[in-house]
């Protein structure tokens, strides 16, 4: 956090708090603006009200105790946040999960990653005026939580991804109620299109605002949609596979010009791409997809066997990432062999994506902050840490 | 191009550079000298298409924590596990677990693995050919500084303000180079390991 002065001001420029109460911040951010008349001449995004330390207090736990920490970050899609720091903890004690628990951790995560863009295209459309989209996504999102309160009892932070696998298997008629979910949501898509996607009056405030060259994203460390709707197809499920994304069959929708638009669009590809891979998980949990010969996916076998409760892992360190719903998320964890994390350091997908403001919000109009602000879905919890 | 080659390539202009011992999993990892880690860079990004910053981190290698870094009734806790009980402010019973309340919690001795440094943890990737790369510099813990990676990766922007706000690093040659996260009233940085948390009005 910072102080930002007002005196620096030519005559005709003004200075703007915009946040960190505003509800068009999605949360405690707060952008200094100065403007002169409707145009931004200068942005400074300012962060850290929601800074609660979080890495210290991983130093001040064992492993399994982190665990909560991690749905603390981004609170709107928490699942990829257990999964990302799971797979960087079982990449430093070097244990397995079984193959049922993978197919689990990715349909819960591309479940959440539903979800969370569901919320996206809400409020982005309520920032953009036009509220009954919010009130058709949150129709969908509660479904999905729905499907997690029965599988964890969680509705918004889970803690079902463990250390050596899930928490919990699906309970009996999960797995038909999931494919009712999806039979419902992708026809719902089309519906999506129809309401926003590419009615006029969104998409002139939303088209060729906010532009973002290739090579400015790539720079700026962008990730998830926001670094592919500018171009690169860079999505770390393609790029280094984990669990059993290899084996998955999707595509990596890529925008083109890189404005708030595509940014839009990118999250609602997406979303289709993530029901596509759900019905594969859930063919391939009931044993009607092509499994490598020999390998059944049995049920209750979600656990990797001989995970102590106390975890100590051996000294070293090891880096983790993966695709999370707002980009690419990373843990880089150091064990000095004791029952507590040495260091752990979390690379927050937002946190990158916010730096950027300050580079493309200059020479915007006063009204267009908030839709360029909104097109990069930010979570403060990610940011702040 | 393999990060082999890569390595051998630049080891010809930066006699630093070496393969580090202490593998990241996964990752190759090699050890810079601080004042060649924007050289690297630089040489990295024009001539091996290295175009993606992912992170930069520090790490504290000053041995384990100090008690002393959380809130009172913690930290009074803490000193008197390690030896200097202080009957009328400890708080036995606390909601928190505390680190030495924990089964083989950290000897109360300095590790012996500890050193009087700070680490600097770097990862760089070449999206194009998909080789990803960890850079590790050591640098004193006494005025620790290193030059900042601004220009090259934007993305260090941010980050580098993190890890100066949180661990005191300076990087020169960064524009704007301030406390991001917490408070400019802060005092000291918070994820040194012999941080002290002193108390304010928030607590």
């Amino acid at each position: 956090m910072t102080q930002e002065s007002s005196t620096a001001l030519k005559t005709g420029q003004m200075f703007i708090n915009f946040g960190p109460q505003h509800p068009s911040t999605h949360g405690v951010l707060r952008i200094a603006l100065t403007v002169e008349g409707e145009v931004v001449v200068k942005a400074d995004p300012d962060v850290g009200y929601l800074h609660r330390g979080i890495e210290k207090l991983f130093e001040a736990r064992n492993y399994s105790q982190g665990l909560i920490l991690t749905d603390r970050l981004d609170y709107v899609s928490a699942m990829p946040n257990n999964l990302a720091y799971c797979l960087a903890v079982e990449r430093l004690a070097a244990v397995q999960p079984p193959l049922r628990a993978q197919y689990l951790r990715v349909m819960v995560s591309e479940l959440t990653r539903i979800a969370s863009h569901l919320v996206f295209f809400g409020t982005f459309s309520v920032d953009m005026g036009a509220f009954t989209p919010f009130l058709y996504a949150f129709r969908e999102r509660e479904m999905i939580l729905d499907l997690f309160e029965m599988l964890c009892g969680g509705r918004l932070l889970y803690s079902y991804i463990r250390v050596g696998g899930v928490s919990a298997d699906c309970p009996a008629g999960w797995e038909e109620k999931c494919g009712e979910f999806i039979t419902f949501f992708k026809p719902r898509l089309k519906d999506y299109d129809t309401l926003l996607s590419f009615n006029p009056i969104f998409k002139d405030r939303t088209a060729n605002v906010g532009r973002i060259s290739a090579a400015q994203a790539l720079s700026w460390g962008l990730s998830g949609p926001n670094l592919r709707a500018s171009g690169p197809d860079y999505d770390v499920r393609k790029a280094e596979p984990y669990c059993v994304y290899d084996k998955l069959d999707f595509t990596v929708p890529t925008g083109k010009t890189g404005s708030c638009w595509d940014r839009y669009y990118c999250r609602m590809l997406e979303m289709g791409q993530s029901a596509e891979i759900v019905l594969q998980c859930l063919d391939a949990l009931a044993g009607t997809a092509c499994l490598p010969a020999g390998r059944e996916l049995p049920p209750g076998e979600i656990m990797a066997k001989g995970v102590p409760k106390i975890l100590k892992p051996p000294a070293g360190q090891a880096y983790a990432h993966i695709e999370a719903s707002r980009g690419d998320l990373g843990f880089y964890a150091v064990s000095d062999g004791s029952p507590t994390p040495y260091r752990m350091h979390v690379r927050g997908p937002s946190f990158l994506n916010v730096a950027i403001l300050q580079e493309i919000l200059a020479g915007c109009k006063i009204a267009d902050v908030v839709a360029v602000l909104g097109s990069f879905d930010i979570v403060l919890g990610e940011v702040d840490r | 191009m393999t990060a082999e080659e890569i390595l051998t390539e630049l080891q010809a202009s930066f006699p630093g550079l070496a393969k580090s011992d202490a593998q990241v999993k996964d990752y190759p990892a090699w050890t810079v000298p601080a004042q060649s880690v924007r050289a690297v860079c630089e040489r990295l990004r024009s001539k091996f298409s290295f175009d993606y910053l992912d992170v930069i981190t520090a790490v504290d290698w000053s041995g384990q924590v100090n008690p002393k870094g959380y809130p009172q009734s913690l930290g009074q806790q803490g000193s008197e596990a390690a030896g200097q009980p202080d009957s009328q402010t400890a708080q036995p019973s606390s909601l928190i677990p505390h680190p030495s309340s924990f089964p083989q919690g950290r000897p109360a001795a300095q590790p012996a693995g500890a050193r009087d440094i700070f680490e600097l943890v770097y990862l760089v990737s070449a999206l194009s050919t998909g080789v990803k790369i960890c850079l590790r510099c050591e640098i004193p813990r006494k005025e620790p500084a290193a030059p900042s990676l601004y220009g090259i990766f934007m993305a260090a922007d941010w980050q580098e303000r993190e890890v100066y706000d949180l661990f005191g690093i300076h990087f020169e040659g960064h524009p704007n180079l301030k406390r991001i996260l917490t408070p400019e009233t802060q005092a000291g940085y918070p994820l040194r390991k012999d941080y002290e948390h002193v108390s304010d009005r928030y607590d």
